[in-house]
């Protein structure tokens, strides 16, 4: 099962080259206890074309500086919650959220917005950990989601 | 109360403050507040002024669970309501329970899931019993069987939040100020269920008991009762799924010096076909008999089927589901569903059309609230016909933003008169219309 979700995430990568090296940083984040903000970053933004495939998770965090997206305080190796991803998802995909997210932009306002659209599912608490390979679903499921045009 | 309060407090307090339980996982949560409001508009022929309705409805909601070790954890949850409708105005603690889930502590494949405190409980069916009660729950999950048992009691939920209604003092205590807690049963559940036994069908087995708290007097009647449930549901072919139940009860009541023991039954079937290809259709058909066999010509007492919980039909009128054959036909679709606008998707349109009769040659247990009297207006006292009435509902449903849910509502009903019908000609159509906002934040 994790094959297919690196399989799936790495074709979203949308460079001319893939290397083995980058498949094997998705292999990676898979196997990540507590999804790291780098990884997120670098996954995030690989499957928007926003960053090279053997870029790595500070630089990935500086595209991220750059578009206004960081989260101030973090370092590359710290764990993401739920609503850490979420916002940073909202962003990158510029998804639209409801009333509250509009006025506030807070995480557990992304969780929400994500969950209602299917993005997220399962257990849904904005403070709750996340792992690599839940991560990867959800950035997994974006993608498609996307691709049919949903969200 | 003041310990009532307490226990709330003590229970929040918990809730809120700890982080973890014997585990290394930290405790997860989240809180959030929503708010209700509708406006609604009733008329009929026969009612000289139209009746306006508005109701706010605001609540605070929050979860927290707490891991036990490396596989059990604590479930919290608690909501607190303002209630403001049009003549009333109340708090209400709607949910105060602590979940337990336990797996693998009955073997390898088990799952031990408790309840305790309030929270809403139902039958297999929602026949019987549907409603907020305090209490306890324990499940016992394997993938081949689950059982369940719930003790409740009904007696500390507020008056205006309850429907538990099986006596005639039941139904005046409902519109009576005076009376602050709904009225005292101790409900009994044991449930089992076999998910897929067969052909994917899911058979359930379930008997429930109530007893009355309250002691008859000439003035006050109790009701005791029992009930079997047998249910049978699961898919068909394709999109299409059914459900079927039946349900045997027995009972005693009392007034005074009088005791009447009394047989009643209900059954229901139920088709769904969904078309997802098809603007997300979804067609159901329903039909559902409750039994109402004779009246004691002494005591006045109705044989007849009586839940636990007076659920009622119907949205332009207002039936109780006792002596009642009902059958209703409803469509809904998101005829939007390909626009390139989500919020357009989003839209649905739902149509409804349902048809009542009276199971006997009594009258039919019409609600006091909307009819706007116990004594309902156009009744015939000796009937011809069994025929109460139709009515078609038209209802608009859209979600521009996640947490905005918009609701219209428009129905008719149209009274059965003469003689295919149980009313005079005095009886005339009634209409509803209602419009609803929902948000959360």
């Amino acid at each position: 099962m994790k094959r297919v979700y690196v399989a799936a995430v790495v074709l979203c990568f949308v460079t001319g080259t893939l290397s083995a090296q980058a498949a094997d940083r998705i292999d990676g984040v898979l196997a990540e206890p507590a999804l790291r903000y780098g990884s997120a970053a670098y996954v995030l933004l690989g499957v928007n074309g926003l960053v090279d495939p053997d870029a790595s998770a500070e630089q990935a965090i500086e595209v991220l500086a750059d578009l206004g997206f960081a989260i101030d305080g973090k370092s590359a190796d710290d764990p993401m919650t739920l609503g850490d991803l979420s916002l940073l998802l909202m962003h990158v995909f510029e998804i639209d959220g409801g009333l509250m997210y509009t006025l506030l932009r807070q995480p557990r306002y992304a969780t929400r917005e994500l969950e209602f659209r299917g993005v997220i599912q399962g257990r849904t608490f904005p403070d709750m950990s996340v792992n690599g390979e839940r991560g990867i679903r959800i950035i997994n499921r974006a993608v498609a989601l996307r691709e049919e045009g949903r969200i | 109360m003041r310990q009532c309060a307490t226990c709330v407090l003590l229970f929040a307090i918990l809730v809120l403050s700890s982080t973890r339980l014997f585990s290394q996982d930290p405790a997860i949560g989240d809180w959030g507040v929503t708010v209700d409001v509708l406006r609604g508009l009733r008329a009929a022929e026969h009612v000289a002024q139209d009746a306006r309705t508005s109701a706010l409805s605001t609540a605070l909601w929050g979860r927290r669970i707490i891991p036990i070790g490396t596989e059990s954890r604590l479930d919290f949850a608690i909501q607190g309501s303002y209630n403001w409708s049009s003549g009333q105005v109340f708090a209400n603690l709607d949910l105060a329970r602590m979940d337990g889930l336990h797996p693998f502590i009955l073997g390898e494949s088990s799952v031990l899931r408790t309840r305790v405190g309030r929270f809403r409980v139902a039958d297999p069916s929602t026949f019987v019993i549907n409603a907020a009660v305090d209490g306890l729950s324990v499940r016992l999950e394997y993938p081949a069987v689950r059982m369940e048992l719930t003790g409740a009691y009904t007696g500390l939920q507020l008056n205006p939040v309850s429907n538990v209604r099986m006596t005639q003092v039941d139904l005046v205590e409902e519109n009576d100020d005076s009376a602050t807690f709904a009225p005292p049963r101790a409900v009994g559940i044991a449930a089992i269920e076999f998910p897929e036994l067969f052909a994917r069908q899911s058979v359930s087995v379930a008997v429930i008991g109530q007893y009355d708290f309250r002691d008859a007097a000439s003035t006050q009647d109790t009701l005791n009762s029992g009930y079997a449930v047998l249910g049978v549901r699961g898919p068909l072919f394709g999109g299409l799924y059914h459900d079927v139940f039946g349900i045997a009860t027995q009972g005693v009541w009392e007034q005074g010096n009088q005791s009447e023991s009394y047989f009643g039954y209900l059954g229901s079937v139920r088709l769904r076909l969904f078309l997802p290809e098809f603007f997300a259709s979804r067609v159901s058909v329903q039909a559902v008999y409750s039994s109402h066999d004779d009246v004691d010509a002494s005591s006045g007492f109705e044989n007849r089927y009586r839940p636990i919980s007076r659920n009622r039909l119907g949205t332009a009128v207002s039936v109780a589901l006792e002596n009642l054959l009902y059958g209703e036909l409803s469509y809904s679709l998101r005829p939007f569903i390909g626009s390139d606008s989500a919020q357009a998707q989003r839209v649905q349109v739902q149509l409804a059309g349902r048809t009542y009769f009276t199971t006997s040659d009594s009258p039919a247990a019409l609600d006091p609230r909307t009819e706007g009297s116990a004594v309902y207006p156009g009744f015939d006292p000796e009937p011809t016909g069994r025929h109460i009435g139709s009515e078609g509902v038209l209802r608009l449903n859209a979600r521009p933003f996640s947490d905005l849910g918009l609701g219209a509502t428009v129905g008719l009903f149209v009274p059965s008169v003469g003689d295919p019908g149980v009313f005079t000609n005095d009886r005339g159509i009634q209409f509803l219309s209602r419009l609803e906002l929902s948000t959360r934040f």
